[in-house]
């Protein structure tokens, strides 16, 4: 089921889970609430991806922490990558990551499979996902060039003079 | 106490809350709200911990009051001079509130089947926290008496309604005969006041349900009509055996130093969000408490009668296993970490206390600053639990570690499996429409809607929630087929089909907000969340269904009659949040 959602997701970003056609979404500029978009850095231009976010299942629906988080199972599909990573200073593999807004805390998600794919999970309110190339080893943190990155819709909610004006919304308002 | 957006305690907070108090400085009070802050300045963090509360003179009939802003959330410029356009709602105005009865905590009543109980709804006195309010009661007590009654049992309740509003008693989450089922304007016209209806009550499935009125539910249950009926299942073994069991049915109060925030009499208030409390009741008292033994099980009902709030429930990180929810057992029994529970939702769920002292059961959840555009760890103290250090006297430490299945609830469902599959039957969208608040609201709102919590554990933005009313928010369950709304929309089933249900929570809306969506007087399975399958199925009565994101109910259409359908956040039910749909009976 989850392979679904990243297959449908990785088809089409505002397209949803498993076969049930375009999920509400803002067509006016809204940001989708579940998927972020991976934007390359100028170390792997044309390099594209998403992460779609989807809640970790819990009796309950909404799965929280105990501290009150909401638990995301993330699910990477990225492409146009090189497809040998050691171009990149001697890199082995490419490695999907979550890291808070100031970089403080970082956690890795998992490998970028050959078919694109990479999973894990996060219980942070805004985060940020990135993929590098990293050589062998698991560290805790990325050593290697950030490749994709992109930040996690909540990112969006913001101060309110650092808004962008979002003109979008329902039109019935 | 609640943590600090730096995670230091504050000192003697408020129930959860602490006043604005840099914030007060910075605007000047409308002069028909009260000051934001008031009172409290100076007062460093204590916040109203101190407060005088109500007069215990006649209740007065009093202007809006915007409510007490919480810690680091300032009023929006552009506030000031606005309240709700409704008329103010106090209860008990032009009473002598100190010659009121004073209201007692609830009382179990054992009522045999057969057997009739009479619930009586009227104006009491209740001193919380030093402050006194003039509430609502049944029989006086709060919450209302607890109803213990056999599987299958049919009881007979006469309600007697009065208070100073229209009333009834709905049965949630009963499969009950539709005529008793206490939905105003679709199954009963209202209890007038003073008026008296006998109501009757089938319980067929065991566990845990409760009742409250189903008209201003934003005024009636908050002010203290609500009330549990656990029902007894005939198999002994239906749940573990466990040292004790305890009700959590958990509420919350909006209130500042003058009394209960009021309400509006011709349109709910705080229709954007709902009302969020700041005093905080388990079983109606601020100070809730439980003695144990080191190693106890106690078997927790677990009930959520807030108008709006969705509670993030710890037990101090004492292990909870989750046994059942709303209409039945789950097919198998699970650990989990905390009980996330949504307005009219319950659970019960079995903790064991190993370790001796005093827990903190608390409500910890991410809240949001709508203002500052930020997260802070908000925790709520409901109550505390004490282990002592004395061992259990009986130990039934290895049935808490078995994860029993549940073959009985397996096998009912079996019957449902095939259908599974089926295409939908039908398809709710949940939005809302919102027209004529004041500029300063829509201004800011607009700019405010880049993004969206699945859920809103908290109002981070309470004095433009506040100002919101029914007139201007008007909430929507919209068929996709027929483009039909709310009260528009009826469907037909026959007696026993099994119809599946898509609700879509529309997250492009001027402020989409999860809504824990109800259905009376049947059951329902959630078969799936955004497309993922529930593996861990049980009985339902209410789901809650986050911003954005689509689930699939299968409705056991089995109890004949037209019924109501709708969200369970009291404010958005004011705000037109309801639908119906007719079971038509198989001769
Ligand atoms: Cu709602």
């Amino acid at each position: 089921m989850r392979l679904d959602v990243v297959v449908a997701a990785s088809a089409v970003l505002l397209t949803s889970a498993a076969g049930y056609g375009p999920r509400v979404r803002s067509v006016t500029g809204r940001p989708a609430i579940d998927s972020i978009a991976l934007e390359a850095t100028t170390d792997a231009r044309g390099a594209t991806g998403v992460a779609v976010l989807t809640r970790t299942p819990s009796p309950f629906g909404m799965s929280l922490s105990a501290d009150g988080h909401v638990m995301y199972d993330v699910h990477l599909q990225v492409s146009g990558l090189p497809a040998d990573p050691h171009v990149y200073d001697g890199a082995s593999s490419y490695v999907a990551w979550a890291t808070v807004p100031d970089l403080s805390i970082a956690r890795r998600l998992g490998p970028v499979g050959t078919d694109g794919s990479a999973a894990g999970h996060v219980e942070w309110n805004k985060f940020i996902v990135l993929v590098t190339a990293e050589k062998p080893g698991v560290a805790p943190h990325w050593a290697g060039a950030i490749l994709l990155k992109g930040a996690s819709p909540s990112t969006w909610m913001q101060r309110y003079q650092s808004h962008t004006l979002n003109n979008g919304g329902n039109p019935q308002w | 106490m609640r943590l600090g957006r730096l995670g230091a305690p504050l000192i003697a907070s408020f129930a959860g809350w602490t006043m604005a108090v840099a914030a007060a400085a910075q605007a000047t009070a409308p002069a028909d709200t009260t000051p934001r802050g008031a009172g409290t300045a100076g007062q460093g963090m204590s916040g109203m911990a101190g407060m005088p509360g109500m007069s215990t003179g006649s209740a007065a009939s009093g202007a809006h009051r915007m409510p007490p802003m919480p810690n680091d959330i300032p009023m929006m410029p552009g506030m000031e001079g606005l309240h709700p356009q409704a008329i103010p709602y106090i209860a008990g105005t032009g009473t002598d509130v100190s010659a009121l009865p004073a209201g007692v905590a609830s009382t179990p009543v054992e009522v045999a089947d057969g057997d009739t109980l009479t619930l009586d709804a009227r104006l009491i006195r209740r001193t919380i926290k030093g402050a006194t309010y003039a509430m609502y009661a049944f029989n006086g007590q709060y919450p209302g008496p607890l109803i213990r009654v056999h599987q299958n049992a049919t009881i007979y309740v006469r309600f007697t309604n009065h208070i100073d509003l229209p009333s009834s008693i709905h049965w949630h989450g009963v499969r009950l005969a539709n005529r008793f089922d206490g939905a105003v304007g679709v199954t009963q016209d209202a209890v007038a006041p003073g008026g008296t209806f006998v109501y009757q009550v089938h319980f067929p499935d065991a566990g845990l349900y409760w009742y409250h009125p189903h008209v201003r539910e934003d005024i009636e249950q908050n002010l203290g009509l609500f009330g549990n009926a656990v029902v007894t299942s005939p198999d002994p073994h239906y749940y573990n055996p466990v040292n004790a069991e305890a009700m959590l049915l958990l509420d919350d109060l909006l209130v500042d130093k003058q009394g209960i925030i009021p309400f509006g009499k011709d349109a709910a208030d705080f229709a954007i969000m709902g009302r969020f409390g700041n005093l905080f009741l388990v079983n109606g008292e601020p100070n809730y408490h439980l003695a144990v033994h080191r190693g106890d099980v106690i078997r927790f009902f677990l009930t959520n009668a807030s108008n709006a709030r969705s509670y993030n429930v710890n037990f101090g990180g004492a292990p909870i296993k989750l046994v059942a929810t709303d209409l039945s057992r789950y097919e198998r029994e699970q650990m989990v970490s905390s009980v996330v529970i949504s307005p009219a939702q319950r659970y019960i769920a079995e903790v064991r206390f190993d370790t001796p002292g005093t827990i903190a059961l608390t409500n910890r959840v991410q809240a949001v600053n709508n203002y500052a555009g930020e997260y802070f760890p908000e925790v709520d103290t409901l109550g505390t639990i004490t282990v002592s250090p004395d061992p259990t006297t009986a130990d039934h430490g290895r049935e808490f570690a078995t994860l029993r299945a549940n073959p009985a609830v397996t096998s009912d469902i079996d019957h449902y499996r095939p259908m599974f599959a089926k295409p939908v039957d039908h398809e709710l969208a949940l939005t809302v429409n919102i027209q004529g608040l004041p500029n300063s609201i829509v201004s800011f709102m607009i700019v405010d809607t880049m993004y969206f919590s699945p859920v809103e554990w908290n109002d981070g933005m309470p004095d433009m929630n506040w100002v919101s009313t029914a007139k201007e928010v008007h909430w929507i369950m919209r068929d996709v087929a027929t483009g039909k709304e709310n009260m528009d929309i009826n469907w037909h089933f026959k007696q026993g089909d099994v119809a599946k249900i898509r609700i879509r929570n529309d997250a492009t809306s001027m402020h989409p907000m999860g809504h824990p969506i109800h259905f009376h007087g049947q059951r329902f399975l959630v078969l799936t969340r955004d497309g993922m399958p529930n593996a861990n199925l049980a009985w339902q009565d209410t789901e809650l269904i986050p911003v954005g994101s689509v689930e699939d109910l299968l409705l056991d259409a089995s109890n004949p009659g037209t019924w109501m359908a709708h969200c369970h956040i009291a404010e958005h039910l004011e705000a037109g949040m309801h639908m119906m749909f007719t079971v038509d009976p198989t001769p």
